[in-house]
């Protein structure tokens, strides 16, 4: 290959790889990305959504990744869900996620809860807010 | 013109061996075939998913909806054959770019599902570098090896770009911190909130998470040196283009860096986990002496047959 021609392709590569850095961190792509991951400012009382399944006495059930979103990784599943909450289709992912689930599930909730996520790992594991997004039962 | 091929020729190059750029080839390309062979799993459990979930980016950005399961199964398959042939070198010119268009068309259909991973960023990049090198000039089936393996510009440019990819890629990450978090990420309660935060997330979705993360979250004061020394890797990540010691250093500081990532967040990056991420930036032709040298002291160790 030409040193120009070679110098040349380095060159595009190099700009192209270094472009992002002056989009807004929220605006990823792939795979010339922004790198967002882990830059947030989490404040101490952060929102987390998720699915929460109950059994017929009304506990919650932890539900796998690939229930809730489809795939085993766990960002694709809450991925899914912020995905879901901002499109308004929640009760479409609520009625994925029972279809999906164990069968001693028998309720499915799409919800957002506030932690304070430094206490939670003390013992104190109740949500500060809970928002239920959507309910669905079998 | 001078001052422009002076800075292409010191920036965007480097002087290096035929063989080490074989040998980063066939290392990327083990990774690379190993990769494609597991996430053929998650490329077809994705391509199942409803329609409404399709959110694409990257080249696929125009893309009116997902590809099939089949025409994934399809491509899958094709990747998993042109990523054995490009390890091996063979008929490279041809089939490591199809390799490589393969490999970013199907990561980015991965990725196109409301949430972009960043896992496999650099390993699609670096794909895509050697593709255009001539990395098939030593240890490819089908050619003979080169009498001269005098360092040269012709080989080291691809490595160059390879580890500007990868500084690029940790200075953004850096930046990215300060400008989303601003100083508060490294002298505030930011990084232990975020071990914090990512940890229940894991719980609460039902995944694998960190005990010694959401044990350590108690000690506040650990956290603010080592989102300094987190801060420090990435946007200090320039350093590894000044000279080899320079690039060993930080090639095992993002290392351990990554390392901790997976300690605290349960969260693993294997490109660099595995040292493959940074394999442009070290001198990896003594790999391939080794395995020359046991190969010949195991054929000089064999007794000799005798003749009946």
């Amino acid at each position: 290959m030409q040193k120009w021609v070679r110098w040349a392709l380095g060159a595009a590569i190099v700009v192209l790889a270094a472009a992002p850095v002056v989009r807004s961190p929220a605006d990823d792509s792939f795979p010339l990305s922004t790198y967002p991951m882990f830059s947030l400012a989490r404040p101490q009382e952060t929102t987390v959504s998720s699915a929460a399944g109950f059994d017929a006495a009304g506990t919650r059930l932890r539900l796998s990744p690939r229930v809730v979103g489809g795939t085993g990784e766990v960002i694709q599943a809450a991925g899914t869900v912020g995905q879901a909450i901002g499109a308004g289709t929640t009760d479409d992912l609520c009625r994925e996620v029972l279809a999906e689930a164990p069968d001693d599930v028998v309720a499915v909730e799409i919800v957002t809860e506030t932690y304070d996520v430094i206490a939670y790992f003390d013992g104190d594991e109740e949500p500060l807010e809970r928002i239920v997004h959507s309910r669905c039962e079998s | 013109m001078r001052i422009v091929k002076d800075l292409c020729h010191s920036w965007l190059s480097e002087e290096a061996p035929a063989r080490r750029l074989a040998v980063v080839r066939i290392l990327v390309g083990l990774y690379a075939t190993v990769f494609v062979a597991i996430r053929t799993f998650h490329w077809l459990d994705v391509a199942r998913l409803p329609v409404r979930r399709f959110d694409p980016v990257g080249v696929l950005g125009g893309l009116g909806g997902p590809l099939s399961p089949s025409t994934v199964a399809g491509l899958s398959g094709m990747a998993l054959l042109t990523a054995v042939a490009f390890t091996l070198g063979w008929r490279f010119r041809w089939v490591a770019p199809v390799f490589a268009s393969l490999l970013l068309v199907l990561t980015t259909h991965g990725n196109s599902w409301g949430q972009i991973l960043h896992t496999e960023n650099l390993l699609v990049l670096h794909v895509i570098i050697l593709a255009f090198s001539p990395a098939d000039v030593a240890f490819a089936v089908g050619r003979r090896q080169p009498s001269d393996d005098t360092p040269r510009h012709d080989y080291g440019w691809a490595l160059r770009i390879m580890t500007l990819v990868v500084v690029i890629a940790y200075v953004i990450a850096g930046l990215a911190k300060l400008r989303n978090g601003g100083f508060d990420w490294l002298t505030g309660d930011v990084l232990r909130n975020q071990v914090a935060h990512d940890n229940l997330r894991k719980i609460l979705l039902g995944d694998i998470y960190s005990p010694v993360g959401a044990w350590l979250v108690q000690f506040a004061w650990l956290f603010p040196p080592m989102a300094i020394a987190s801060v420090l890797v990435e946007l200090g990540a320039p350093v590894a283009l000044l000279g080899d010691r320079w690039k060993k250093a930080w090639a095992g500081a993002a290392w351990a860096f990554h390392v901790g990532v997976l300690a605290f967040m349960a969260i693993l990056f294997p490109y660099p986990i595995s040292g493959i991420a940074f394999v442009s930036m070290l001198p990896v032709e003594r790999l391939a002496d080794r395995v020359i040298g046991w190969r010949n002291r195991a054929g000089s160790d064999r007794p000799v047959q005798e003749n009946r």
